[in-house]
This record gives C-alpha cells, structure tokens and sequence, in this order.
C-alpha cells in the first residue's frame, strides 16, 4: 500500500498528541520522543500495541528495541513502510 | 523482597516538598546557573535539548538532591560533607537521560573550586518531583527506577518480558519487573539498539534476583524492590565487576 506510511505518520501523531504530549507540546514526525524524557520510556509499550494494531501485524522480538521507537518517523520507516496498514480512516487507535 | 546485599550500594530519594524552596522560579534564573534553559511557548514544537519546564526542573533537582544523598551515604566513612559533593553530567543517553557522575570538591576560593573525581557508579530516576539515586563503588555498576505502579496493562507483559520472567508475574507486579529490567539496563549501559528481548533477569527459586542475562553473557546481580512512596515502586540493581 504506497500511501500507508503517511497516514501511519497522521494517525500516530493525532493519538500521541492526544494522549502522550504534555501540556503546551505538540509532538512532530521528527520529534524524539524518549531522549529528552518528552515521553517516559515505559510508554513503549503503548507505542507497541498502537502499532501493531495499525498494522495488523506482531512486532517482532529482535525490533522492541528503543532505536526503532526513537521517532514517528521512524517507527513508520520501520514498521509502516510495507505494511497493509489496518488504521481507521478516522479517529485514533486508543 | 528480592535478595540480600553482598555489594554495599546507597540509595536516597528526595520529594516535591523538598525542591520547592531550592531555586528561585525559572523565569528568574540566570543562563550560567545549574538550573538551565526556558519554557516552551503554549503549542511550541518541541525542539530537542532548548526545553525546560518547571515540572521538569523539580525532576531536576530532586533528582540531583537523591545523588548527592546516594553518594554521601556511600561515603559516610569518608566524612565527606553532602556539601562537598557535587553531581556532574557525564554524558547523555537517548533512553534514560543524563548520565551523571560525583566529585569530590576539595577546596574553594572565591573564584575557582578543587574538585577530584569520586570512584563511584551513579544512576538516578525522576517522575512528578519524586527522584531516587542509588551508588556503589566501581568496578560495580548500579541502575535504579522509579515508576508509578500499575502503569503496564497485563497484555503487554510479553513486549518486555522473557519467557521466564513471565511467570514472576504472580509475585511482582508488571510495573515492578519494568523497573527491575530498566534498572539492569541502566547498570548494564546498554544501548538503543539492544533488542529488549536480550536482557533476561535470572531469579532463583526464592524469586530473588541472582544474575542477569545479556545476550550469551551471565552476570552476577543484586536487586531490590522499594516503595518509596505509596503508589511508586522502584527498583535497583547492582553488578559486581563488569568491564567494559
């Protein structure tokens, strides 16, 4: 599906500045989500289950590594890029 | 609950309560102060190391306040005074933050300060003001985290946890083994790009922690289970001798 990664990237971020962001920060593709403590690092998890339902795959054991969950846009480069993507066309993941 | 102490480490924690009255508002606090940066505008992108908000600069100091604490309870036999302990960046980590490390300040004139390095591995954790720091002596490496208990639903045990770690579940909560593999993680300095899956907890028939697994390498650990505060659970571990 060509056009799956950027609505990955659309939904991820409407969901984690929903949710995640706090107060008076608006998270981009780019923004690294763990290094500044933005997000605290058990909050992977959650990026985990919200990926593997919008890609209707498992995540598998040798990718739950930090590096892979760095970004938005990394995330989508790792998981999203071939993925026959399973996100609604409206509303979140939650 | 988890195991005894073979390795002598400290830990110290330090709350809201006590960082309140440390430092003036952030926006009074000058550019070369230890309280650095500014506030991101209301829906200002979030732009990496410019960022400091007030709940974050209580992190800060109750964080560096846990350290100083730590280190000091390590070095009673020392004497040295919490004042004479000054915590330092040592470097940055994309997964737990800064690294810090102590020295020892040995003399002070108007204008200039003597500090010697101290021999000493330092972790910290912070969340809502809440800080613990935990230290022991090189060659041993010490990691510790705080979270608030009940954060991980039980479907998401198997993101983090090894196959045998997973039946601890029945003792320790999720949130707890959390802590203890993020602390293990930071003894450990692992690195991004580490699958999670690589690092294993051994536990002995006692549940108590005896070892961890890194790839095909044993180490031998020490950890312990702390609830600093109602609603927290924090966790430190301690390897003996690892090399880099």
């Amino acid at each position: 599906m060509t056009d799956s990664r950027p609505r990955f990237v659309e939904l991820m971020l409407d969901w984690l500045n929903g949710k995640l962001a706090p107060p008076g920060v608006r998270i981009e593709a780019d923004t690294p989500l763990f290094r500044t403590g933005l997000i605290d690092s058990i909050r992977i998890l959650e990026l985990i289950a919200w990926t593997e339902r919008a890609t209707g795959r498992l995540i598998a054991e040798r990718e739950i590594q930090m590096d892979n969950f760095r970004t938005v846009a990394r995330i989508a480069d790792v998981f999203a890029g071939s993925a026959d993507l399973g996100v609604p066309q409206s509303g979140g993941l939650t | 609950m988890l195991t005894d102490r073979p390795i002598r480490y400290s830990v110290a924690v330090a709350t809201p309560r006590e960082t309140e009255s440390l430092a003036a508002p952030i926006s009074t606090v000058r550019a070369n102060s230890l309280v650095p940066r500014h506030v991101p505008e209301s829906g200002a992108s979030f732009r990496t190391s410019v960022v400091w908000s007030e709940p974050a600069r209580h992190d800060w100091l109750a964080s560096r306040l846990a350290a100083k604490r730590a280190a000091t309870g390590l070095l009673k036999a020392s004497a040295i005074d919490e004042r004479d302990i000054d915590i330092v960046r040592d470097g940055r980590d994309s997964r737990w933050g800064t690294q810090v490390t102590a020295r020892h300040v040995a003399g002070r004139t108007r204008t200039r300060q003597l500090s010697l390095p101290l021999s000493l591995s330092i972790s910290l954790s912070h969340a809502n003001g809440h800080a613990i720091a935990a230290a022991a002596h090189h060659p041993a490496r010490i990691g510790v985290d705080l979270e608030r208990d009940g954060r991980i639903a039980s479907g998401h045990a198997d993101y983090f946890l090894a196959p045998r770690e997973r039946k601890l579940q029945h003792f320790v909560s999720l949130t707890a083994l959390w802590a203890l593999k993020e602390s293990a993680w930071k003894a450990l300095g692992c690195g991004d790009t580490t699958p999670f899956a690589e690092l294993e907890l051994l536990f002995d028939a006692g549940s108590c922690v005896r070892a961890v697994r890194l790839g095909a390498m044993v180490i031998p650990a020490v950890a312990e289970l702390r609830r600093p505060w109602p609603g927290w659970v924090a966790a430190v571990v301690v390897l003996n001798g690892v090399t880099e």
